[in-house]
């Protein structure tokens, strides 16, 4: 079998290493002789030039740059130990220690933004937490449930920071009754007895929310209290609104229903 | 060597000694055919003995083929500053290399340097490895990530390119 050429090549090159001269080789291989030749004189001369010698005092500089590296690179473990020891594990070990600590520090502090009240460093976590879950829920019962719950929270929050500093936070008015309203649309959009369970709940929640309103009201001391007197009104129309609703024959004026079933708050 | 490797990988300052000279010696033959002046062929090995020491920790598979891809690196950075300080191009090397009076009948060390620049760098790779730094062709298949037939294949090319070139730059002399 004819072999080919850069293997014939190969074969001499290693043969000429061992001593044997060019045209001996060559006679082995008439066919390739021609083209073979000159690579093999060549192959030769390269063999021929001379190996570059290092330099000690060369070798001794880069030695010297290694060793000023190393032992700066000590000084910085020394100095970091939490550094040296991630450092000398497998990456595998690094990058589970990274999550790790991102999911505690978000853990924590959702953790801590559970109690944060308006105005609190941890607060508007809080509020990106509740959108996520409410985002992530799927079902419109779930949906409704986070709403109610929402809305508690708000109404918490009024009374706590009302009780703090005697003034009532006109944000958290809009956001507890506009969580009522929203629970309020999502029962429209259930039927039979889902629907009915959860106007029972805003019922209760509503009528929760006026006694607390009514509450702040008679301990209010500021000269304006028409936000408060008008968002009293705003539960009684909604209580009403929702007794119609569940009992049809109560019979209610279209353009109170409208308006208490469909406002959203925007004091300011 | 693995054991070597192994205790520097530990900062063991002997081994980490032992190694650096070892490293050394092999890569200064490799990079001393590749740039013009033996002062710049000394710093290139030294830098590459340094990031060798640097990201050591990082290091697997076959050691001599993970060092010699960090000094073919090292060369093309050196080539590409170069290029951008003094706005030389890679070409200068081409025609820097030999100076006029030096005699072109016989091999010398600046005609290979000039030569082994118009070779690609896998030829250049498997003459410098073959010829200069004396490996078997297992070794450099091992060094280059290629197999064996491919070596041979690349040494035959390489050759046959370099006695092209020389033949070129003879005739251009003598016209």
């Amino acid at each position: 079998m004819k072999r080919d050429i850069d293997e014939v090549l190969d074969f001499l090159l290693t043969e000429i290493e061992k001593g044997k001269r060019i045209e001996d080789c060559l006679k082995e291989f008439p066919e390739y002789a021609l083209e073979l030749e000159p690579l093999l004189r060549l192959a030769t001369e390269l063999n021929d030039l001379p190996k570059p010698e290092t330099r000690p005092e060369a070798i001794g500089e880069a030695l010297r740059k290694v060793r000023a590296f190393v032992a700066e690179r000590r000084q910085a473990k020394k100095r970091f130990p939490l550094v040296r020891f991630f450092s000398l594990q497998p990456a595998i070990v690094r990058v589970a220690a990274v999550v790790l600590l991102i999911v505690l520090i978000g853990w924590s502090s959702l953790a801590l933004s559970t109690r944060s009240m308006p105005g609190d460093f941890f607060y508007p976590i809080k509020l990106v937490s509740e959108k996520v879950q409410y985002i992530f829920t799927i079902n419109r019962e779930g949906k409704a449930e986070l709403r109610l719950i929402f809305a508690d929270k708000r109404t918490e929050e009024l009374v706590k920071m009302f009780n703090r500093n005697g003034k009532f936070n006109k944000e958290l008015l809009n956001a507890m009754l506009n969580e009522a309203q929203s629970a309020l649309s999502q029962s429209e959009l259930m039927t039979g007895s889902d629907s009915k369970m959860l106007l029972e709940k805003v019922a209760n929640l509503n009528q929760y929310q006026k006694k607390v309103l009514e509450g702040i009201r008679q301990r209010f001391c500021g000269y304006d209290t028409s936000i408060l007197d008008e968002a009293i009104v705003l539960c009684f129309e909604r209580h009403c609104c929702i007794q119609n609703k569940l009992n049809p024959q109560s019979g209610i004026e279209p353009d109170v229903y409208y308006r208490a079933w469909t406002r959203r708050c925007n004091w300011r | 060597m693995a054991r070597i490797v192994e205790a520097a990988k530990h900062e063991d300052d002997d081994a980490l000694a032992k190694l650096c000279k070892y490293v050394y010696g092999k890569l200064f033959g490799y990079i001393y055919y590749r740039v013009r002046q033996r002062e710049d062929a000394e710093d290139l090995t030294s830098e590459v003995v340094l990031k060798m020491v640097k990201s050591l920790n990082t290091q697997k598979g076959n050691f001599l083929g993970w060092i010699y891809r960090i000094a073919r690196n090292q060369i093309i950075d050196f080539y590409r500053q170069r290029a951008r300080k003094q706005e030389i191009s890679l070409e200068s090397l081409k025609k820097d290399i030999p100076s006029p009076e030096e005699p072109r009948d016989y091999l010398t060390e600046n005609r290979m340097k000039e030569a082994l620049a118009y070779l690609t760098q896998d030829q250049s790779d498997v003459i410098t490895l073959k010829f200069f730094q004396e490996y078997n062709n297992e070794e450099i298949a091992k060094i280059m990530g290629k197999t064996v037939g491919a070596i041979k294949v690349l040494q035959f090319r390489a050759l046959k390119a370099l006695r092209e070139y020389f033949r070129k730059e003879r005739y251009e002399t003598r016209h």
